[in-house]
């Protein structure tokens, strides 16, 4: 914009070198911070260098806003560690393979994907929460947290997880239409209903037996009316019912998720 | 006073030998560094903002900074230079973060800057002399931009006005200053 040579610049380009002004000079004009201001600053960046370094996934969820205390909760969820998305990319893959490599076209081409996926957020919320696979277990049923909350933060953790990975291997698949996507509400309806059974017995339990009747249902609606039937408009249409309807089973009995005992 | 670890032995006296330790995890050259030019630093973040706390919370970041920075510093300048283009912007960040509770209309912004860094930075030049004869408001705007090295906008946010409002100070004390010179 400006001229280089312009006497102006010239002359500020010189005064923002300044090579001895920001030596201090100016500052033994004035009375400079107190020491025990100094000792407070220097003790302050002490404990920033040696507090621990929260993970990159830490960072990103407090730069969205997300609470303090609700970030350890999130990135202690199981299905977030390297080898469960590993194994869940690998069990998907595998499917939609299997699935491309049909003759069939539209929904019945990818029956094999379809049918995997909902279990893919379901294996993640059974291995969410118990002894043994969540090392936040023990610290969750000695401290007086909020059960259903808990629940609630891991499920959406894990199914976002999920659905990411999914989505990606979705994308990739060359067939399908629409039907690529057809999984996620038949997901939400196993994942809720999961849920609201882990009120009653153990997620692990839930999840298993959800599975099989999720196995159970696609096989007959796909012999019925193919995978059509098992994955339609009317299909999703009922996955919306029964997801809304588990979380309401889920929401209304969230007191029992304050009484998990330390051995389920 | 500024310069209190002077005396210990095995301290280079040299900033850059200090900078090249830090890069490599020496927590007391980054003590020696801190000693030696948190004074400075302070002094002049206040004359900019007068908020204690956010000058406390900028100055911890400044050499929090210069700490995770230190490895890829490039030897050009002095470090004081350095430390101070880190300082004045974390100020800034403080400051967009903690907008004042009521806008403050009374106080002339960076009044203390020029009775105190412009006469250094300008001394008895031709332009130093037009400077001094500038309106106060114009005077802030081109401290905060052409000496400070800040953008519009974040000249904006110390002098707490419009970016519009910098450009077009800018621009009248950049002709005042021309027709000066010439």
């Amino acid at each position: 914009m400006s001229d280089p040579v312009n006497p102006l610049e010239a002359a500020l380009a010189r005064a923002g070198e300044r090579p001895k002004f920001l030596a201090g000079a100016d500052a033994a004009s004035s009375p400079g911070p107190d020491l025990h201001r100094v000792a407070a600053n220097f003790a302050a960046v002490e404990a920033e260098l040696d507090a621990p370094r929260s993970s990159r996934l830490a960072r990103i969820l407090r730069r969205f806003g997300v609470a303090d205390t609700t970030i350890p909760l999130i990135t202690a969820t199981p299905a977030l560690r390297r080898s469960w998305i590993i194994a869940v990319a690998i069990a998907v893959l595998f499917a939609a393979n299997a699935a491309t490599s049909t003759q069939a076209t539209g929904a019945d081409g990818i029956i094999a994907f379809l049918t995997v996926a909902p279990l893919v957020p379901l294996a993640g919320v059974a291995l969410a929460f118990g002894p043994g696979v969540d090392p936040t277990h023990d610290v969750a049923v000695a401290a007086p947290v909020n059960g259903f909350r808990l629940f609630l933060i891991r499920a959406i953790t894990v199914v976002a997880a999920s659905c990411v990975i999914l989505l990606l291997t979705a994308w990739a698949l060359p067939t399908g239409g629409w039907f690529r996507i057809a999984w996620l509400l038949p997901a939400l309806a196993v994942t809720t209903v999961c849920l609201a059974a882990s009120t009653r017995v153990d997620p692990r339990v839930a999840a298993g037996g959800v599975s099989i009747a999720w196995l159970t249902i696609v096989l007959f609606a796909n012999q019925a009316g193919g995978a059509e039937a098992a994955f339609g408009l009317i299909a999703q249409l009922i996955a919306v019912f029964v997801a809304v309807g588990g979380f309401l089973v889920f929401a209304s009995n969230r007191r029992r998720l304050d009484t998990l005992s330390v051995d389920r | 006073m500024n310069d209190p670890t002077a005396t210990a032995g095995t301290v280079p006296d040299d900033d850059l030998a200090l900078v090249h330790r830090i890069a490599d995890g020496d927590r007391h050259a980054l003590a020696v560094l801190y000693d030696r030019h948190v004074g400075w630093l302070t002094v002049r973040l206040e004359r900019r903002c007068g908020r204690r706390e956010l000058v406390d919370t900028a100055v911890q970041d400044t050499f929090l900074a210069v700490w995770k920075q230190a490895s890829s510093y490039r030897e050009t300048g002095e470090v004081g230079a350095w430390i101070w283009t880190i300082g004045v912007r974390r100020l800034i960040d403080q400051m967009r973060k903690n907008p004042p509770p009521t806008p403050v209309e009374d106080i002339t912004p960076m009044a203390d800057v020029v009775q105190h860094e412009i006469p250094l930075a300008l001394g008895h030049t031709e332009l130093g002399q037009a400077f001094a004869a500038l309106e106060p408001d114009l005077q802030a705007v081109m401290a905060a931009t052409a000496l400070d090295g800040l953008t519009n906008a974040e000249a904006a946010v110390l002098l707490g006005v419009p970016t519009g409002t910098v450009k077009s100070r800018l621009s009248r004390a950049r002709q005042i200053l021309q027709e000066v010179l010439r």
